[in-house]
């Protein structure tokens, strides 16, 4: 089996149930994703969810046990997570100021974070990306890649 | 005609003007007036606004930040997006600086290093490495032990990498003789910071004989020294960071001042 998240890469990769190809490079700790609604950001966390819960017949061909994906339930396990990609939807809604600091602050862990406004987390424009359907993948798409904003 | 937009009316404003002044011709470049009472980045929007229906195409738009981060109050990534669009709309080249903050113009300058005194050099040749090879010198829970020395001895409370980066230069300028002083605040470029800047021969005007042959004549070590503010400006735009913001939009205008 295989990680649907590549620690040393730092990409997402992987294929559901419904051929959907997830190929996503992400950016530095933190990657910010923003966009419109229905361009996968939570079919993303939905397939995810189902590879970390043997919920779908993928499950067999990947594991994501260095994924967190922070939901209302286990929000209060997000400061004992180590060596994790943590995937937050609706970030402005469930994070709150003390764990947008948490998060500025924290080394152990990388984050995609999807949110519709800044809610803090402090980021130049060069880790805000938008998930595009290409090629038959999905991808994520940063607009800006400057020398100086790293 | 260029229009440029800054966040406020500190030394980056003054630097950029007077960069327009030496890449471009007179009458070409219009600084715009800042929203009078008010400062920051907040206030960038109403300032491309105040004079984005005057704008024709070929014109160009330049903005000025002094810190490129995204935070709760400000979207740096959603302004630069939709100018970026309305610019195109109508046929105008748009750009922006590219580095973080404006603190790094001067910390990525190699002649920062060879002119300061400080005794926290390795944080400073450290610092400008980093920026100069494009890699983060600032993670607050990771940070290089050369930077926790220079936070830990000075006492400095250091909330973000603008706040280091800043008290750095500071720093590291407060240690050059000569007028070479940056701080955060104040018309910087005209007072204790005009050696970076200004013409050797005016600089002089506001100093006395002695202090001419012992700082001047005696002890500088600046490579533009007895410069103009033209070579000044443009050696610093040769060796830091700077070239890719200057390069990237006033020298292309103007190819004969490379």
């Amino acid at each position: 089996m295989r990680q649907v998240y590549n620690w040393e890469n730092n990409t997402i990769h992987f294929k559901d149930k419904n051929e959907n190809v997830f190929h996503m490079q992400l950016r530095g700790r933190i990657t910010i994703v923003t966009g419109d609604s229905a361009t996968g950001k939570t079919l993303l966390c939905s397939r995810l969810n189902s590879v970390k819960h043997d919920r779908n017949i993928n499950a067999q061909r990947y594991k994501a046990d260095n994924v967190f994906i922070l939901n209302e339930d286990n929000i209060d396990k997000l400061k004992s997570q180590r060596n994790k990609l943590i995937i937050i939807d609706r970030a402005e809604i469930l994070l709150d100021d003390d764990m947008v600091l948490y998060i500025n602050e924290d080394p152990g862990n990388r984050y995609l974070i999807f949110a519709r406004k800044p809610i803090g987390i402090e980021a130049t424009p060069n880790h805000f990306a938008e998930m595009q359907f290409v090629d038959g993948e999905i991808i994520l798409h940063f607009e800006f890649d400057v020398e100086g904003w790293c | 005609m260029l229009y440029i937009i800054t966040e406020d009316s500190n030394s980056a404003r003054d630097f950029w003007s007077y960069a327009a002044g030496v890449y471009r011709i007179p009458g070409t470049y219009f600084m715009v007036p800042l929203i009078k009472g008010r400062g920051g980045n907040t206030t960038l929007k109403e300032q491309i606004n105040s004079i984005f229906s005057g704008l024709k195409r070929d014109d160009e738009l330049f903005i000025v930040f002094d810190n490129i981060g995204v935070t709760k109050r400000f979207n740096s990534y959603d302004l630069i997006m939709k100018t970026s669009i309305r610019c195109a709309n109508i046929g105008v080249r748009f750009a922006y600086t590219k580095y973080y903050c404006f603190e790094e113009l001067y910390l990525s300058y190699n002649e920062l290093l060879k002119l300061t005194d400080s005794k926290y050099i390795e944080a400073l040749r450290y610092v400008n490495s980093c920026i100069n090879h494009n890699t983060e010198y600032f993670e607050i829970t990771r940070l290089d032990k050369r930077i926790t020395q220079f936070i830990i001895d000075t006492g400095h409370t250091i909330r973000n990498k603008e706040h280091l980066a800043n008290e750095l230069l500071v720093h590291a300028t407060q240690h050059i003789r000569g007028k070479f002083r940056i701080h955060k605040s104040g018309n910087v470029f005209d007072h204790n910071g005009k050696c970076w800047i200004h013409d050797c021969k005016y600089v002089r005007q506001s100093m006395n004989e002695y202090e001419i042959n012992s700082v001047c004549i005696g002890h500088c070590k600046y490579s533009c020294k007895n410069g103009d503010m033209r070579s000044k400006i443009i050696h610093l735009n040769h060796n830091s960071l700077l070239d890719r913001s200057l390069a990237d939009f006033f020298l292309c205008q103007n190819p004969a001042n490379h």
